[in-house]
C-alpha cells in the first residue's frame, strides 16, 4: 500500500511555529493518479480529465518522460503543484474529483482572497523506521491584511507538452484559519511499508 | 460517487488463480491484501515529479542502473507489459521466500522462462484501464504463467519489474505469498496484482 498523509503548519510573520496538525490520513488518491500510471506501465497515450473537466492527455508515450506527472511548480505558479482552496461549495471527496472546489490563487501583492505560493519542495524517498516516505511540500503566505480559511488541499500535475493539468489527490480538511501574515505549509507524505 | 469503505492511500491487492488444463479452477486465492511496494516505486514517482534529471535507482541484478529518462519518450520509462516468454520485466514469480523488506531490488528466487526444470513460460502482462469499481477505482496488472516442465512447481513469491529504456529491470513491488502455491505440470497460474484508490 502507498498510505498518504497530509501535515499543516502554521507560522507566525517571527516564524514561530502556532499550528501542527500532526500527520493526518489522507483519502484522497483521485483516478487520475492510476491513469497516469496506466499510461507509464502500458507505454500508450492514456487520456484523463483536466482540471477544466475536459479530457487532455496525461501521458503521451512519444515525448520526453519529463513533459508528464510534473509536480516541482516554482514559485509564483498556483497552476499545478501543491495547492489549496476554500471549497466554498462544499463539495465531497470523491474518486472521480477532477479540481479543487474553489482554489486560492497566487498573488504577490496580497490581492483579496489570494496567498503567496512558494516553490514546491520534495524530501526524496528514505527509510524511516519501519516506512518509506516520500515528502512533497509548499509554503503559502497570506499578505491580504485578512484571515482566509483553508477547507482543501490538493496536487495537481502539470503535462507540459501541451499544457494542461490535472489533479491527481485531494483532500477536504478542517477549516483552517490562516491569519495576515501567516504563512501556512502543506506536506504531503507518501509512504510504503512492507 | 462518495465511498464508504475509507483508506488512506493506495491499496495493492494481490490474486492467485490455478487452472488445470481445461481451464477447471484448482485453487483461487481471492483479493488478498499485498504489502510490498518497494523503495523504488515512491523513487520513481519523485524523479517524475521533479522532472529535472536522469535518475538511477537499484536494478533486479544489484546494480544502480538508470530508472528515469527525463529526455527519453515516455514509452521507454516504467514499462511493465512485458510480451509472451519476457521473464525480464512485467508481473514475475518466484520461489524464495526470503520476508520481503522496503529496499528489496528483485524477488529472492526468481522463475524463469522455459519448459526445463523449474520453469514455467510466462504469458504476456496486460494492463487494464482504471476503472470505478463500487466504491473503489481499480487498475488490474496481470500475467499468466504455464507449467510445462513435467513437474509441480512451488510459486512462493511474486512481484512486479519495469523496464526502462529497454534496457534496465527495477522492481518495484514484491510479496511473499501468504501461502505457497503449487503448480501442477501441464495446469496454469494467473497472478493478478490490483492498484486500488479509495478516497
Amino acid at each position: 500500500m502507498i498510505e498518504l498523509y497530509y501535515r499543516m503548519l502554521k507560522h507566525d510573520p517571527d516564524g514561530v511555529l502556532v499550528k501542527d496538525t500532526g500527520l493526518m490520513p489522507s483519502g484522497s488518491y483521485v483516478i487520475q493518479f492510476l491513469e497516469l500510471i496506466q499510461g507509464l506501465f502500458d507505454g500508450i497515450t492514456s487520456t484523463a480529465t483536466r482540471v477544466t473537466g475536459a479530457e487532455g492527455i496525461i501521458v503521451r508515450p512519444n515525448e520526453d518522460m519529463y513533459r508528464f506527472g510534473r509536480v516541482g511548480a516554482a514559485a509564483l505558479d498556483d497552476s499545478f503543484g501543491v495547492v489549496v482552496g476554500t471549497n466554498a461549495g462544499t463539495t465531497a471527496e470523491d474518486n472521480e474529483n477532477y479540481a479543487l472546489d474553489t482554489k486560492i490563487l497566487h498573488s504577490a501583492v496580497g490581492a483579496a482572497g489570494e496567498m503567496n505560493y512558494r516553490d514546491v519542495t520534495f524530501v526524496a524517498p528514505r527509510v524511516v523506521g519501519p516506512n518509506v516516505d516520500f515528502d512533497i511540500t509548499r509554503a503559502f503566505i497570506n499578505e491580504t491584511g485578512v484571515t482566509i480559511t483553508v477547507k482543501e488541499i490538493g496536487i495537481i500535475a502539470n503535462n507540459n507538452f501541451d499544457t494542461q493539468y490535472f489533479l491527481l489527490l485531494r483532500d477536504v480538511v478542517t477549516d483552517e484559519p490562516v491569519d495576515d501574515a501567516e504563512t501556512l505549509t502543506v506536506i504531503y507524505v507518501l509512504r510504503t511499508t512492507v | 460517487m462518495k465511498k464508504d469503505n475509507k483508506s488512506h492511500g493506495v491499496q495493492l491487492l494481490l490474486r492467485c488463480i490455478v487452472r488445470d488444463p481445461d481451464g477447471k479452477i484448482i485453487t483461487d486465492t481471492g483479493r488478498k491484501p499485498a504489502k510490498s511496494f518497494v523503495i523504488q516505486f515512491l523513487e520513481f514517482l519523485y524523479y517524475m515529479f521533479k522532472y529535472d534529471a536522469n535518475e538511477t535507482a537499484t536494478a533486479t541484478d544489484g546494480t544502480e542502473d538508470g530508472f528515469y529518462y527525463q529526455i527519453a519518450e515516455a514509452y521507454r520509462d516504467l514499462r511493465v507489459d512485458a510480451g509472451v516468454s519476457v521473464a525480464t520485466y512485467g508481473v514475475v514469480v518466484g520461489t524464495g521466500d526470503t520476508a520481503e523488506t522496503n529496499a528489496d531490488y528483485a524477488l529472492d528466487t526468481q522463475i524463469a522462462e522455459g519448459a526445463g526444470a523449474g520453469q514455467l513460460t510466462h504469458g504476456s502482462t496486460t494492463v487494464g484501464d482504471p476503472a470505478v469499481v463500487g466504491a473503489n477505482v481499480d487498475l488490474e496488472v496481470r500475467r499468466a504463467f504455464i507449467n510445462a516442465s513435467g513437474n509441480t512447481i512451488t510459486v512462493k513469491e511474486a512481484g512486479i519489474y519495469t523496464m526502462a529504456i529497454e534496457t534496465y529491470f527495477h522492481c518495484i513491488v514484491r510479496d511473499v505469498l501468504a501461502a505457497e502455491i503449487d503448480v501442477p505440470d501441464k495446469c496454469s497460474l494467473s497472478v493478478i496484482y490490483t492498484l486500488r484508490t479509495t478516497v
